[in-house]
């Protein structure tokens, strides 16, 4: 199956010279009916509900409210906002692709307070080309924590790609967890949306350390009035990578809070393109949207794309974002020399605190552990030790 | 109740709409003076090759530039109209007349003027703001500059300050051939290319090596016919060492058709050089304003923008930079206002290409009224820039929520010795500061113009004293409360 679709659409167009309104996904596979999903008892308060195809999720969309009525036509003659049922990151495409493949939704209920984390894990022990989709409800006062582990074997190959939808009812908790370390010869997308009711709180922890390739989408559309996100991306651009993402926050309700945070670090030959979003509609008064992105770059011939927006239609909120790109401060290697630490040290010190202060959000000691080895792994391939030390 | 936002329609709320400010018309350029047909000399509406070759007839051009505006004439029917930006729906290029030129030649005085145009001129107090602080100044009316004088002091250090079609077949032909539509091409964008084809007046800067002119060179821009378009050319030259600073003004009263302005700036900064480029633009809001500019630095040149945008009904304004020589600088400071019926896409762009080259860029935009302002910016960095260093900030303020404000900076970032920084603000006006100047007298209409005024301060302090002056007052004309 040749895979060629237009994803991580900007909200808002810009100059197309600069190459930045959509990626391309692209591949040729061919989908095995195969599950790499490791078995996982769901605990009480959580429960498959059923496996939902396009017009049963479509179905389900407008039952709780969750389609995307078209906006209004603001910054040009085109629409600004791509009508997509449950709008994701990602947008329309990736649900064309799953429906191309024959992919179902698995659709989750929760019901009760789940105290421990509930973890998914994904093995790709072989070369593979897999995807899933899943719509999460987490209903009135429930809570829930799931990590979505995706793991495999060194020396294996293929494409793998995840979409999952959270609706979150009134007063609903819920930490998503996506950490994401394929082998290097691994193409990967996430695609990820949200619906938040009033006093809904959603925490996102994402941490991208693998594959050679990854795109990821991620929308927050914050409906209910003071709704809280939290979202922390962490990220290592390895040699030759390519990383493709695009995070939207959407204020809709009054008082909603949302924070964005993005650690990365970039080594030679990486490219990293980055669409962040703090949108304000009209009526979402006294919202406040914050967004950070700090990025380290410690290799020759990269490529660093960021298009960080606010896009206001309410007086009332407060909005701010700010970006930081740069190698280490000479300051900070000063002071680091001055205590006996040389400068290649004192860049790994500074890459693992800002990938393990991501993974410090994870609460599952064996992601926390992997993401220390990513750090060693991404030192010993740049001094020749080829990973031994892992 | 229903608002519009740009030209979009929306939905209020009734105690919502009790907060709106009403918008005011602004008199002192929006008075017209009627143009007898009689005294003008104008182009069938359109845009034909019959059209560009009158033109280029009537202003004698070189063989070469009938030419050059016959393929650019080519590129426009070629380019598409750009598909992110404000709509342009409403302007159609079969209605613009391209060409306007009174029939008076250009005079050096202005009581040579006539009285009509002398009295626009005098409205806009531009004959006294030349007496009083400029080096030097070219005014132009519709198509044609009309007057153009030049201190005798700031000739005598060599300093050339002329129209362009003068300098198109004078002594700095050559010059002018050398660099004309070099930084901005034709195939650049659409209105690139039919300012290529159709472009008409401007001025010509040129500054030989080592000279500072102490006080400002100035144009200004009057589009008075009705469904018309102004499409002048700005070409400075600033050698080795110089300094110089040009300030550019343009007004035009409002009518019922739309009127469209295609200017193209293209600013050349020597090694060591310094130009500081300021521009008031307060067009009227029938205006669609899309115009070009862009400078280039040599080594250790620098290019400062002041920018104030308030008038017309749609802009597309990003002056460009491109930092060519090692160690050269570039600076832009805008402020955009847009109140009812604008819709104002402003804001700046930094190429880096040289070794420790510098940027930075603070703007802030300000919208009422239904009004949308759109802050677009690029930071390119590229490969062969180490040691580039950039800073962008942008400020927001909304004033209502009926209107829209937009933040698309973006960043493209291709060597790792390179620091960026970034930052973006939007929000109110702030109900304590408000209540704590009301508190002391001060009614709230004008603790929200002053509130207004401090927000913009950034941009008139880097202003001569009497355009900040201009500055504030239209920001408190916007302000009024109706």
């Amino acid at each position: 199956m040749e895979i060629r679709k237009k994803v991580n659409h900007l909200p808002v167009l810009t100059w197309n010279k600069l190459d930045f309104n959509e990626a391309t996904l692209s591949a040729d596979v061919t989908f095995a009916q195969k599950d790499y999903r490791k078995e996982t008892e769901l605990p009480e308060g959580m429960r498959l509900a059923g496996e939902l195809d396009r017009a049963a999720f479509v179905k389900w969309s407008k039952e709780h409210g969750c389609e995307t009525v078209p906006e209004a036509i603001v910054a040009g003659k085109f629409p600004m906002y791509a009508p997509e049922q449950f709008q994701t990151g990602m947008g329309a495409e990736i649900d064309d692709l799953l429906n191309d493949a024959g992919v179902k939704t698995l659709l989750y209920e929760v019901d009760g307070k789940i105290g421990t984390p509930v973890k998914f894990t994904y093995d790709y022990y072989e070369d593979a080309a897999a995807m899933e989709s899943v719509l999460i409800h987490v209903k009135a006062g429930a809570e829930v924590t799931l990590i979505q582990y995706f793991d495999g074997l060194e020396g294996t190959k293929g494409f793998v790609g995840s979409s999952t939808r959270v609706y979150l009812e009134k007063g609903a908790k819920m930490h998503l967890i996506k950490a994401q370390m394929l082998p290097k010869d691994f193409i990967f997308f996430d695609d990820l949306g949200v619906k938040q009711q009033a006093e809904a709180e959603f925490t996102f922890t994402q941490l991208e350390l693998g594959s050679r390739k990854a795109y990821l989408g991620a929308c927050f559309d914050q409906i209910g009035e003071a709704s809280v996100l939290r979202a922390d991306l962490g990220y290592i651009g390895m040699p030759e990578s390519f990383l493709d993402y695009n995070y939207v926050d959407t204020f809709r309700g009054k008082k909603s809070v949302g924070v964005m945070r993005f650690h990365g670090v970039l080594f030679d030959h990486a490219e990293k393109v980055s669409r962040e979003t703090l949108d304000f509609r009209q009526y979402c008064t006294d919202a406040e949207g914050d967004e950070e992105e700090d990025i380290l770059v410690l290799g020759d011939d990269i490529i660093n794309k960021a298009n960080p927006m606010i896009l206001g239609e309410e007086e009332k909120v407060s909005g701010h974002h700010a970006v930081s790109i740069g190698k280490l401060s000479p300051e900070m290697l000063f002071y680091m020399q001055s205590r006996g630490i040389d400068e290649a040290k004192a860049q790994e010190l500074m890459v693992r605190a800002r990938i393990m202060e991501v993974a410090a959000r994870i609460p599952d000691e064996e992601i926390y552990r992997q993401a220390g080895y990513y750090v060693d792994r991404a030192y010993c391939n740049r001094t020749d030790c080829n990973g031994l030390c892992k | 109740m229903a608002e519009m936002r740009g030209d979009t329609p929306i939905d209020i709320s009734e105690d919502r709409s009790k907060g709106l400010l009403n918008d005011v018309e602004r008199g002192l350029y929006d008075f017209i003076d009627e143009e007898r047909e009689e005294d003008f000399y104008k182009v069938d509406e359109g845009l034909t090759e019959e059209i560009v070759r009158q033109i280029s007839q009537e202003k004698h051009d070189p063989d070469w530039m009938l030419e050059f505006r016959l393929k650019s004439l080519r590129i426009y029917n070629e380019l598409k109209v750009p598909n992110w930006g404000p709509p342009i729906d409403g302007l159609d290029m079969a209605r613009i007349v391209t060409y306007v030129r009174s029939k008076t030649d250009m005079k050096a005085s202005w009581e040579e003027l006539p009285e009509d145009i002398k009295n626009a001129f005098e409205k806009l107090g531009i004959p006294q703001a030349e007496r009083e602080q400029l080096a030097g100044v070219g005014a132009q009316y519709d198509s044609e500059l009309v007057y153009h004088n030049v201190r005798k002091d700031v000739e005598e250090q060599g300093v050339v300050y002329t129209d362009m079609e003068s300098a198109l077949t004078g002594k700095y032909a050559d010059m002018v051939r050398e660099h004309f539509m070099k930084l901005v091409p034709p195939t650049d964008h659409k209105f690139a290319a039919l300012h290529g084809a159709v472009w008409s007046g401007g001025s010509f800067v040129y500054v030989p090596p080592g000279t500072k002119v102490d006080i400002p060179l100035q144009s200004y821009f009057r589009l008075n016919a009705p469904g018309a378009g102004q499409f002048e050319h700005t070409l400075i030259i600033v050698d080795e060492g110089s300094d110089v600073h040009f300030i550019e003004g343009c007004s035009a009263p409002k009518y019922n058709v739309a009127n469209l302005h295609a200017g193209c700036v293209e600013l050349f900064v020597g090694k060591n050089a310094h130009l500081r480029y300021s521009t008031i633009e307060n067009w009227s809001k029938n205006m669609y304003n899309l115009n070009t500019k862009r400078a280039i630095c040599e080594e250790g040149g620098t290019i400062e923008w002041i920018s104030g945008s308030f008038g017309s009904h749609e802009s597309y304004l990003y002056p460009t930079s491109v930092l060519k020589g090692d160690g050269s600088h570039a600076e832009f400071t805008g402020i955009t206002f847009a109140g009812k019926g604008q819709n104002l896409d402003t804001g700046a762009r930094m190429v880096h290409l040289g070794k420790n080259t510098s940027s930075f860029i603070d703007t802030k935009s300000i919208c009422k009224s239904g009004g949308i302002s759109t802050y677009r910016s690029s930071v390119e960095i590229r490969k062969t820039a180490e040691g580039a260093k950039a800073s962008v900030n942008c400020g927001s303020l909304m004033l209502d929520s009926i209107s829209r404000s937009d933040t698309v900076p973006a960043m493209d970032i291709r060597t790792d010795k390179a620091d960026v920084g970034h930052e973006a603000k939007i929000g109110r006006i702030s109900d304590d500061a408000v209540f704590y100047m009301m508190s002391r007298g001060i009614s709230e209409a004008e603790a929200r113009a002053m509130i207004v005024s401090g927000f913009a301060n950034p941009v008139s302090k880097e202003l001569p004293l009497e355009y900040a002056a201009e500055m504030n007052n239209l920001i408190k004309l916007e302000m009024e409360m109706g």
